[in-house]
């Protein structure tokens, strides 16, 4: 549900502070933050020329890169969602099962005998 | 007793900022569960949000501290390439894996903990943004109140693998 303006200012204000897009925003962000985070995970764990790649900081190795294009990303992403869906009520429970499956993919790429496999 | 350099920071980095992240969690998982019109009181619910934004600072700052002295101070301590003939016991992760008997806590716990670490505080921000945006009316959203203590509750989890894999490689190979 898309909020429009209503000849009642004060209950227009109140439905956008209670609109629950910025949330879902902030929540689906942070998904594809850590999923950003496995997928660059996996790749350092398939491809050496990537791995090398990430050691942004030599003393840290390819953990710095994926942390710093992780971080990166999803702060790029999450004032993007929050201007698209700031005005939203509908999106939360998508957005809840999206940052799961985000969170679950994630998960897996940095589980060792996953991320090691493709070595 | 002493503590080296390299002690101390593995002690802020997995007792001090660690225990901190805990014990907050503790906080901001009983804050939420609570924050309910029908539990608490309309005084109640102001007084436990003022608990919960602060401590929900404290859980995200926490994470935050957290990952970034582990990442950036400790762990390269940790990874350091002996040089030769070095005794390994101060290189824990070449003196992990020159014993075929304690390799594992470094190509299994040391992996897995340094990148399921990193989701913490990413997943943990979301959690401090929603108790300020929505404040009390949490108390009136419970799909919103679910879905905050959900990502709380993922957040912990990931803190706890990292945190219980880094106690016991610790344990195996301390940085010193």
């Amino acid at each position: 549900m898309v909020l429009h303006p209503t000849a009642n200012p004060t209950a227009e204000r109140t439905a956008r502070e209670t609109a629950t897009g910025p949330a879902a925003a902030a929540l689906a962000a942070a998904g594809g933050g850590a999923l950003v985070f496995g997928l660059l995970t996996l790749l350092a764990g398939a491809f050496g020329g990537i791995k090398a790649m990430l050691g942004f900081i030599p003393a840290v190795g390819s953990l710095s890169g994926k942390a710093i294009l992780a971080v990166a990303a999803w702060l790029v992403v999450w004032p993007v969602l929050h201007f698209l869906w700031r005005d939203s009520d509908s999106r939360l429970r998508g957005a809840c099962v999206a940052t799961a499956v985000m969170i679950a993919v994630s998960a897996v790429c940095t589980f060792p005998p996953v991320f090691e496999a493709f070595h | 007793m002493a503590f080296t350099v390299r002690e101390f920071w593995a002690v802020l980095h997995g007792l001090l900022f660690g225990g901190l992240f805990l014990v907050a969690f503790a906080g901001g998982a009983a804050g939420i569960y609570s924050l309910r019109r029908s539990l608490v009181t309309a005084e109640g619910i102001r007084e436990r949000l003022r608990r919960l934004r602060w401590g929900s600072v404290a859980l995200a700052g926490a994470a935050w501290i957290t990952v970034i002295t582990g990442t950036f101070i400790v762990y390269p301590w940790y990874r350091a390439t002996p040089p030769p003939e070095a005794d390994l016991s101060a290189y824990p992760r070449s003196f992990l894996k020159a014993d075929p008997g304690l390799a594992l806590w470094h190509t299994f716990g040391m992996e897995w903990k340094e990148h399921v670490a990193w989701l913490t505080p990413i997943l943990a921000v979301p959690v401090v943004f929603i108790v300020f945006r929505y404040g009390s009316s949490l108390a009136d959203n419970d799909a919103l109140r679910s879905a905050t203590l959900w990502m709380l509750t993922v957040c912990f989890v990931t803190a706890a693998i990292a945190g219980v894999l880094g106690a016991l490689i610790t344990k195996a190979a301390p940085v010193l």
